[in-house]
């Protein structure tokens, strides 16, 4: 029988990729026989592994470095501070008071905050973060929403119960269960009917009365006053962010931030329009952090996200 | 009062003088562990200008300097490393259980264990295993470089492989 005998500066240099051929045949010959020692030939290349040097450029590095550090940014900086503290307290006043004013009623909710009211009449609505909703005391089936609610109306076949959104879309039900998403910022408006039955109409927008049927949604786009109606996927949820869950089928980013920033209270800026309009389809769960949320959206489209923390907002590019 | 240094170009000198005995190291440290070139240099740069803005509150002592830039940077590394890990758990690829701190802690640990082997080694033998290894020479290019024989060039690398495989046994 052959017997093979490789020393460990053969090994080295074989694992070195610097061996010469007649070297490189007698290693292989080593590896293929019964001689092969697995022990060694792992201990030198992690030998080979950990040795390995990067070799950055440090002066590059320092004039990219000093680039940065040298710009007098520091006043800045500070005022910049107290701008964001001025714009905290003012959101913050503006969020939390409920206003009555004349006869109005408001019933609204800050970042990531849902809430459950009973109308008058025995609706129950549950309000979606950041939304406000409101009525006059006199026609407590007559409402004005801003944000996203769910709906499950009291029935009352003489008092029509209406929901009109600040684009002047107007839902009307009568006994039934529905959502509205009307968010200021979203591109879109949205209905979406669970049970019973309702017509969605415009004074503004468009003439046509839209009648839906339980698993219908209706979708106004605002630029182009577009109506598209459609069948609800029944695959996912109907209405997520009810059980918790932020949910979006290939929507814009720029649209699905919308919904973010209602569940995480912060501003999300693009600068990049390409990724703005990116389209993407996904669930999480409401309590999943949003630099996860984000972490996992760069896996199909590669994006760049930070918190600016002068500004507290996030900036996408 | 301590004297602080105040004029921007003293600080300036101070720094670059940072950048060449620091530099190097860091970046090796967030390579070993990260394996992605952009983002180890962005992260011992945004270390670097975290100094710079905190440097006053900072004692100037060498040392404190040093536990400055390795904590930063390791803050870094385990954000950095808790995102990668994300996403590897999202795609359903391998993500391991064991704490993020201790695997960056023992990159570390094996990069100044390496270190220190290289201390150990006569300077000789450190550069003609470097002139192998970092360059890639053939054993007969490093003898006509060092203009010594062949042989010695072997015994010189068989020299560091025996103390690197002593040096490095917990890491086989």
């Amino acid at each position: 029988m052959e017997h093979f005998k490789i020393t460990e500066v053969e090994l080295w240099e074989y694992i070195s990729k610097s061996a010469d051929a007649s070297t490189i045949q007698k290693v292989e010959k080593w590896m293929d026989s019964s001689d092969f020692d697995e022990t060694l030939f792992i201990e030198i290349s992690t030998i080979h592994n950990h040795t390995s040097e990067q070799n950055p450029s440090v002066e590059n590095a320092k004039q990219r470095f000093f680039d940065s550090v040298k710009p007098k940014r520091a006043i800045w900086k500070s005022m910049l501070k107290y701008a964001a503290v001025l714009v905290a307290i003012i959101a913050g006043t503006y969020f939390y008071n409920t206003v009555f004013s004349n006869n109005q009623i408001v019933v609204q909710t800050t970042y990531g905050e849902q809430r459950s009211i009973k109308l008058p009449d025995g609706s129950k609505i549950r309000l979606n973060a950041l939304t406000r909703l409101s009525y006059d005391v006199d026609t407590p089936r007559t409402l004005f929403l801003e944000g996203e609610a769910f709906f499950e109306v009291a029935k009352d076949t003489v008092h029509p119960f209406t929901v009109t959104t600040p684009d002047h879309i107007k839902v009307t039900a009568l006994g039934t269960s529905f959502n509205v998403r009307a968010y200021i910022d979203s591109p879109t408006t949205e209905t979406k009917l669970l049970t019973g039955k309702v017509e969605v109409t415009s004074e503004t927008q468009f003439k046509e009365t839209f009648v839906m049927i339980p698993d219908d949604e209706v979708i106004f786009y605002k630029s182009t006053k577009e109506v598209v109606t459609s069948k609800m996927n029944l695959n996912t949820s109907r209405i997520a962010w009810k059980e918790g869950k932020i949910q979006f089928e290939n929507k814009t980013f720029s649209d699905i931030a919308v919904d973010l920033k209602a569940q995480f209270g912060r501003q999300i800026r693009f600068e990049n329009k390409d990724i703005a309009a990116t389209k993407f389809t996904g669930s999480f769960k409401t309590t999943t952090p949003i630099d996860e949320i984000f972490e996992i959206l760069t896996i199909s489209k590669d994006f760049t996200y930070e918190l600016n923390q002068e500004t507290n907002e996030w900036i996408i590019q | 009062m301590n004297k602080k240094i105040t004029s921007n170009s003293a600080k300036e000198v101070r720094f670059s003088n940072l950048f060449d005995r620091h530099y190097r190291r860091l970046y090796a440290y967030v390579f070993k562990v990260l394996k992605e070139p952009d983002l180890s240099e962005e992260l011992v740069q945004e270390t670097f200008i975290k100094l710079w803005e905190n440097f006053d509150t900072i004692n100037d002592s060498e040392r404190s300097i040093e536990s400055f830039l390795i904590v930063t940077l390791k803050n870094k590394m385990i954000d950095a490393y808790r995102k990668k890990q994300t996403r590897e758990k999202h795609t359903n690829l391998y993500a391991s259980n064991t704490s993020v701190e201790a695997q960056i802690d023992r990159q570390w640990e094996l990069i100044q264990r390496i270190e220190d082997i290289y201390a150990t080694l006569e300077q000789k033998t450190v550069d003609i295993f470097k002139l192998s290894r970092d360059k890639g020479l053939t054993y007969k290019e490093i003898s006509r470089q060092k203009n010594i024989s062949i042989k010695t060039v072997e015994l010189h690398i068989s020299k560091a492989l025996v103390v690197f495989k002593k040096g490095l046994k917990d890491y086989f």
